[in-house]
């Protein structure tokens, strides 16, 4: 943990560094203290003295035989990578998922389908309590990601929403549909009631909540595309026209 | 069976002090005090971020703030008093309703949280920066977590972040640059030294002195227990009157 608050500290410093000192600031020649990079350096170099001090205490207190048995644990973990255990396997979904979604899904695609995959990423892989589902849907999850990382990277992503704005919803939704198709098969004959239930669950609660930030809260969404586009001419053009 | 006693002790105070809705109205009232007149009263750290809302809305808790915001108290009193009377409706009508999420399983309730997490961060600055951030800062949280290193002091620190930035470049330009009315000026240098003695008391040579003192502390009465003794108890019944 010492180290982890010493990179923080020295990353914080590494990235006060690019901003604006006192002397060139605006153009305009300025005093040091101006400069918005002073409490950034003062907390990160902080950071990184205690994390020092805490690398310095946690070593003293437990010797190098702490060291040698951290740096066991991760050779350890580094050579199960094929075989990971169930608890680092629920780790790394609930990581996965949320980080895919956020990285990845919910800038580029309408929040409704986002979302709904979300949803239904962990509600599906946690729910049965199984733990061979969990790993199966986790790859399935992952070999998603990574096509439509794919689809980003190679510039497909820029040159389709070019040519047609809601390009990348129909992409996500079709990620979303095969994701579904694929996890309800997966999970057997007996749960497919269930499976599709939940799967229910996750479109429905976007569809309640985006309409509710949106049009209640007035809070904008991330990307609205596709199904937001369609919730505006509900709300803007049917519901309540504007009187010309 | 020590700490079972001291949890059950704990249950029991708790207990205890939501059947006595005067307690409850005595810890409110000085928590509100604290708000009002800057007080201190003894504090959680919950309560603690509660103390520091005037702050966040610009105002400054202590006895100019009835002064300067004459509206504030009477504006807090209909408040506090419209908030009671909805707490009492939603009490009575909704208790029993809302209380079946609970009922709701984790593997459904917890990714609509984590939803909600990514609207709310959205939300604070319409900025996906802060969705990026979310992501990384709560994989360390949940670390620091089960570490069991306070998350209070994080939210502490994100809300006087912006302050404390503002106010040490405010009193640079005041001094020219020069930190020495920091140390010069009585509040500011009380509060240096709070907070340098509060770090240096936590590491370990800090904490060994301690207990040497403390000992020292101990083995003074008893040696001057022993010299009494040695000289015949003389030293206590000088001292002592001799009954009638």
């Amino acid at each position: 943990m010492g180290i982890l608050v010493f990179l923080i500290g020295g990353a914080i410093v590494l990235e006060a560094m690019t901003f604006p000192r006192g002397a060139e600031m605006s153009g305009v020649r300025n005093d040091w203290y101006v400069s918005p990079a002073l409490m950034p350096y003062i907390i990160g170099s902080g950071l990184a003295i205690m994390g020092i001090v805490l690398f310095v205490t946690g070593l003293r207190a437990s010797g190098t035989a702490a060291i040698v048995k951290a740096f066991h644990e991760v050779t350890a973990g580094i050579a199960r990578v094929g075989h990971p255990k169930a608890s680092t396997v629920r780790f790394m979904a609930v990581v996965g998922v949320l980080a895919v979604s956020v990285f990845l899904y919910i800038p580029r695609v309408d929040f409704v389908v986002a979302a709904a995959a979300l949803l239904a990423g962990l509600m599906t892989m946690f729910v049965f309590e199984d733990e061979l589902l969990l790993r199966r849907l986790v790859v399935l999850w992952a070999a998603l990601a990574f096509a439509f990382f794919i689809f980003c990277v190679s510039g497909l992503h820029a040159g389709a929403t070019e040519a047609y704005y809601f390009a990348s919803d129909i992409v996500g939704g079709v990620i979303f549909i095969a994701y579904v198709a694929v996890a309800a098969k997966l999970t057997g004959d007996q749960r497919q009631m269930k499976i599709w239930r939940l799967i229910a669950l996750s479109l429905a609660v976007p569809l309640v909540l985006v309409p509710l930030f949106k049009y209640l809260l007035y809070i904008p969404l991330p990307r609205e595309g596709g199904i937001v586009a369609l919730m505006d001419i509900v709300r803007y053009d049917i519901l309540d026209p504007v009187q010309e | 069976m020590q700490f079972l006693s001291l949890f059950g002790h704990m249950v029991s105070s708790i207990g205890s002090l939501l059947n006595n809705p005067l307690a409850i109205l005595l810890l409110f009232g000085s928590v509100l005090l604290g708000i009002i007149f800057g007080a201190l009263p003894g504090l959680t750290a919950t309560l603690g971020v509660a103390l520091l809302t005037t702050l966040t809305y610009g105002l400054n808790p202590g006895p100019l703030l009835l002064m300067e915001n004459p509206t504030f108290l009477p504006e807090t009193g209909a408040i506090l008093f419209l908030a009671a009377a909805a707490m009492w409706i939603i009490g009575i009508f909704m208790a029993r309703q809302v209380i079946k999420i609970l009922r709701i399983p984790q593997a459904i309730l917890m990714p609509i949280v984590g939803l909600l997490c990514i609207i709310g961060s959205y939300s604070l600055g319409n900025n996906v920066f802060n969705l990026y951030l979310m992501v990384p800062v709560g994989i360390v949280a949940y670390f620091l977590g089960e570490m069991g290193y306070p998350i209070a002091p994080l939210v502490i620190g994100l809300i006087l972040g912006p302050m404390a930035d503002e106010s040490l470049m405010r009193a640079l330009m005041v001094s020219n640059g020069s930190f020495m009315p920091m140390f010069t000026r009585p509040v500011s240098l009380m509060l240096v030294v709070l907070t340098v003695l509060t770090v240096v008391s936590q590491f370990p040579f800090m904490k060994a002195l301690k207990t040497r003192l403390a000992g020292l502390g101990k083995a003074v009465p008893a040696a001057a227990c022993d010299e009494a003794g040695d000289s015949g108890g003389a030293g206590i019944s000088a001292s002592t009157p001799e009954p009638a």
